[in-house]
């Protein structure tokens, strides 16, 4: 495999937990694993993300306005 | 161009009930919204009441889980609102003794020219006054 050398900013504190959780070493395999995960989502990602939300629809049990209002409420207070 | 806002009940009452006139509407704003002839826009309290709405309307967690996926993925531009929209959210909560919450959707629709839109009948009934409202359901 070949690799492309390149130049990324990361938050400190994420710089600090790679270091600590990682090693030094390890920086470019994990940045690597993470960012291969995230494109491969990417690429799987539905077409059409309207059709796709609504089509959940068919697998979820029907609520009544009432207990909708009260799980968008509920532990608000 | 017409601006749109959402608030959680519209976007949880089209997916889990059988109101077909809720969901065709919000699918028809959503489909305006992606071949940009509308601005569909949110506070971004809606991620967060959608979730908690999710997280209790859904038992299975993998299930919960891919429609946030999916969700997530809307073409709904949401903003934050700023100190001051806050401030006026609290004033007018007073005033038509309603939530924060509830209200500081209402203040952002007013601030951005859009017309908010609701399945909350409770609120619509207290605030309707304040005017660019439209009630759903």
């Amino acid at each position: 495999m070949s690799y492309q050398r390149v130049t990324v900013s990361l938050p400190r504190n994420v710089y600090e937990d790679l270091l600590a959780l990682f090693g030094k070493g390890k920086i470019s395999s994990v940045v690597a694993e993470a960012v291969e995960e995230k494109v491969l989502e990417k690429k799987l990602a539905p077409k059409d993300p309207i059709e796709a939300f609504f089509a959940h629809k068919k697998n979820l049990q029907k609520l009544t306005h009432r207990q909708i209002m009260a799980a968008i409420r509920k532990g608000r207070m | 161009m017409n601006v749109v806002l959402v608030d959680a009940s519209v976007v949880v009452t089209a997916l889990l009930t059988e109101n077909l006139k809720v969901e065709n509407h919000f699918k028809g704003l959503l489909k305006k919204a992606e071949s940009e002839n509308l601005r569909l826009i949110s506070s971004k309290l809606l991620n967060l009441e959608v979730a908690n709405a999710l997280r209790f309307g859904i038992n299975d967690d993998e299930k919960c889980l891919k429609v946030w996926k999916d969700f997530v993925s809307l073409p709904i531009k949401t903003y934050i609102l700023t100190k001051g929209q806050l401030g006026l959210a609290i004033k007018t909560s007073y005033s038509y003794g309603t939530t924060v919450y509830d209200t500081s959707y209402h203040i952002l629709a007013k601030a951005q020219g859009a017309t908010f839109l609701t399945c909350d009948e409770d609120y619509y009934d207290r605030a309707k006054n304040l005017g660019d409202i439209e009630l759903i359901g």
